[in-house]
């Protein structure tokens, strides 16, 4: 079987690279985008095949496509059963509500730790 | 080198350009303060540091990048003025933030807490008191990985209603059940399937079930209500702890319990002696030393590697924009598609075809000289960074003295070697701060010269021929020749009776020590002065001029070679040894004729070049006693410019042009006067590379 595939959407390369690695120490297939358009674009590629793709995971505040827009544009494709968690600092609960209203399954705050993204993770993929 | 340490290595790159963007906003938000987009990019830029910087766990720097955040968030919303201190300061928040980085890349752990504490005390009192509480600090800390740790087992009562579009925030109730069967053992599960419509009105994105669950579990209320944290506030959760009802039968004796705790339960030890032994715990490297496996200088060695290679992060590191790397991966795969064309050429057939053979490796060539270039500009950078750095010093320093000044930028896309930008930049900081703080005239004085208020200061960057030259202009006052001249007479240093005209200027102001000023000012006359940014500029093959005319201004111009990695230089051979010229010194060649000679006075000549007379060195000059004989039909002038003078020199052949890489001879060697250095040509023999400035000085200050 495929691995479990997870795409990670954030515009700081420091973070793209942390995530990445955290998750993919723990068994997962990553592919990465720089902002929303970036990561639709990785999704346009993808329809056909949907390579296991079990999970997005996004940053909100990006230029370009920020990720409310992002989450919006993906439940409005074929992917829109795809659990979405999303990163925020503003841990606002108007950021949530928004993230929320929007579609997406989970939130973390950032910082956090790679333990708390795998936990977060787990709640919304199917273990293998 | 591992992943985590690559992923700091990017933490690094990114947050220098981070800060870089934030300088630039800054500068730009200063001269248009209103909320717009720069505040959007530099709030962005903060944003993105913070994050970042958090994610590596340099904790103190996000937690500082936090309250800077907050700072610009005020900003944003209108609820405090964007004014010119305010700008000052922040621009000094963004340095003290390089500063903290700058520590983390070179290996140090953290900062002062004293200064940490002292800084973020005066960026609080900019906040104000009120800003200070955090409301959402409950929603950051709900989130708390849910370790297992040996408790006593609870009983929980979990009703899960679902709204019926569950499906589609992507979330599976199957996979929260699962997750929750994590955290302990079901006592009993009973799914509620009465809201099940007929079969034929199903709609299979929609949710029709909800459960019951009784968890037996180690876990606290708050880890429970965490599974379900994503969902609980738009679904119908509810968990009730009934341990108390389920207390009978319940096994308190938990297996995975580390021995120390389980001790404590059992009350044969107390917490603080479990504190106690886990303290005497050592680090492993000390342990090993202990037990002689591994000696102290041995570990020290192992603990100096780590702490270099963390500092060599960003040295050893450069950013190579993604399309320069595509250029260079066509090239290679040029070279590999010639040269299996001429594999086949060479075994294809019993006697192949010389000529085609030929064109391809003609074009082979080409491609390999494309390439070499090509690397070579992967070590280029474009010189933006560095100006807008000078934009800001340049402000600093007038602000600092109580002068207006406006800033030109251009030709910023010029790009230069990393080196040499890296090691012009802090010699030229000095001389921008001259520039404002010598050079430019106050408000009142300019106008009473009948400037504008606003003194020009100009960055230009381009590129002529085969030099790239950085220019910086001011439109002050000049140079005072009367007191150069005073001063340089003070110091001792040797003036010409007759009006000083800008190459003397320069010879005097780049003495080492040189300085007009009579107040040490915050910012300029320290001492450190032409002579550091001369010698720096000579030390990368470059050369600095100076242009001044009373209340005009002055311009300072920097030349530098084009590349560094690979120099072009015409080979020439004098006597039995081979030469090379840099190719950007060179003005022309041409065949020696006796009479264009004109001499005068024992060994000095002259030769008619174009219309001008130069005086013609011979290199036996310097390297031999006996003079070659200059009167050979077979003789060949080549004639050069150091951008001080030009002058001919008298070689015996010229053998033709190429590009090459010149090896110091100073680390393989010793250091000879007048030779850059050498290099290996392609029958192995060695050529010398001559340096033009020593030569100048060989021949024209022999005394």
């Amino acid at each position: 079987m495929m691995e479990e595939h997870i795409l990670v959407v954030d515009d700081s390369p420091t973070i793209r690279s942390a995530v990445s690695f955290c998750l993919r120490n723990a068994g997962y297939e990553v592919s990465e985008a720089k902002n929303g358009k970036d990561g639709l674009k990785k999704l346009e590629s993808m329809k056909e095949s949907r390579q296991g793709l079990a999970l997005i995971v996004t940053d909100i505040n990006m230029p370009q496509m920020d990720g409310i827009t992002f989450i919006k544009n993906v439940k409005k494709s074929n992917f829109r059963f795809l659990p979405i968690l999303f990163f925020t600092t503003e841990s606002k609960k108007s950021i949530l509500e928004k993230g929320r209203a929007v579609g997406a399954s989970g939130w973390l705050v950032k910082p956090f730790q790679p333990e708390q993204l795998l936990w977060a993770v787990k709640k919304l993929v199917w273990p293998k | 080198m591992n992943e985590p340490d690559e992923t700091l290595k990017i933490f690094f790159a990114e947050t220098e350009d981070l800060i870089k963007t934030s300088e630039e906003s800054l500068l730009r938000l200063e001269s248009a303060p209103e909320a717009g987009p720069e505040l959007e990019e530099l709030f962005r830029a903060i944003h993105t540091l913070k994050s970042g910087s958090a994610m590596v766990g340099f904790d103190h720097i996000s937690e500082y990048a936090h309250l800077i955040e907050n700072l610009l968030d005020r900003l944003r919303d209108g609820k405090l003025p964007i004014t010119r201190p305010l700008i000052s300061f922040l621009l000094e928040e963004i340095d003290f933030i390089r500063d903290m980085v700058d520590k983390c890349a070179d290996g140090e752990t953290g900062i002062e807490p004293v200064v940490l504490e002292a800084r973020k005390a005066r960026v609080n009192r900019f906040l104000g008191m009120d800003s200070i509480n955090r409301d959402d600090a409950d929603l950051s800390e709900t989130i708390t990985h849910n370790s297992i740790k040996a408790k006593k087992w609870h009983c929980y009562n979990i009703d899960l209603i679902f709204r019926k579009n569950l499906f589609e925030s992507g979330i599976d109730p199957l996979l929260l059940l699962l997750n929750l069967k994590e955290m302990g053992e079901f006592i009993e599960v009973v799914s509620d399937s009465s809201e099940l419509p007929r079969y034929e009105e199903i709609d299979i994105y929609k949710l029709y079930i909800s459960w019951r669950v009784i968890l037996k579990s180690a876990a606290s209320l708050q880890e429970i209500e965490n599974i379900f944290m994503f969902v609980k506030d738009d679904n119908d959760i509810e968990i009730e702890e009934i341990t108390n009802r389920y207390k009978d039968g319940v096994d308190l004796k938990a297996g995975g319990m580390p021995i120390g705790e389980a001790l404590i339960e059992k009350k044969s030890i107390t917490k603080n002696d479990l504190e106690e032994a886990l303290k005497k715990q050592k680090k492993i490297g000390e342990i090993l030393v202990e037990e002689k496996k591994i000696d102290k200088e041995a570990l020290q060695t192992v603990v100096t590697m780590q702490e270099e290679s963390r500092a060599a992060y960003r040295k050893t590191s450069i950013r190579v924009d993604v399309s320069k790397i595509n250029y260079l991966v066509n090239l290679a795969e040029e070279t590999g598609v010639g040269l299996s064309r001429m594999q086949n050429m060479l075994s294809d057939q019993e006697a192949p075809n010389m000529y085609e053979i030929n064109l391809q490796l003609e074009s082979l060539i080409k491609v390999n000289r494309e390439f070499q270039e090509r690397v070579a500009q992967v070590r280029m950078f474009s010189l933006e960074g560095t100006f807008r750095r000078f934009q800001r010093i340049a402000r600093d320093t007038a602000l600092d003295q109580n002068k207006q000044i406006k800033t030109i930028i251009s030709g910023t896309e010029t790009e230069l070697d990393k080196e040499v930008i890296e090691c012009i930049t802090d010699p030229l900081k000095h001389l921008v701060r001259n520039c404002v703080g010598h050079g430019i005239e106050s408000p009142e004085e300019r106008m009473a010269k009948g400037k504008p208020e606003e003194g020009i200061i100009e960055f230009r960057a381009y590129q002529k021929g085969g030099q790239i030259f950085v220019l910086i202009r001011d439109d002050g006052n000049g140079i005072n020749i009367e007191k150069i001249r005073e001063r340089a007479l003070e110091m001792g240093i040797e003036v010409p009776d007759e009006e000083i005209d800008n190459e003397t200027l320069m010879q005097i102001v780049c003495n080492p020590g040189f300085s007009t000023s009579s107040s040490v000012t915050k910012l300029s006359g320290r001492g450190v002065g032409m002579d550091v940014v001369k010698t720096e500029v000579k030390k990368l093959g470059g050369s600095l001029k100076i242009e001044t005319a009373k209340d005009k201004g002055t311009t300072f111009t920097l030349a530098f070679p084009l590349t560094f990695a690979l120099t072009e230089a015409l080979h020439f051979r004098e006597k039995d040894r081979s030469y090379l010229v840099p190719l950007w010194g060179l003005v022309g060649t041409e065949k020696f004729e006796q009479s264009n000679i004109r001499s005068f006075g024992g060994d000095e000549k002259l030769y008619r070049f174009r219309g001008n007379y130069l005086p013609i060195m011979n290199l036996s000059r310097v390297y031999w006693d006996e003079m070659s004989d200059i009167n050979s039909q077979e003789k060949v002038m080549i004639f050069l410019d150091t951008g001080r003078r030009g002058f001919g020199l008298i070689v015996d052949e010229v053998l033709d042009c190429r590009q090459i890489v010149v090896k110091s001879l100073e680390s393989n060697y010793r250091n000879v006067k007048g030779i850059s250095g050498a290099t290996i040509m392609g029958d192995g023999s060695v050529a010398l590379v001559l340096d033009l400035f020593d030569l100048d000085k060989i021949f024209f200050n022999k005394n």
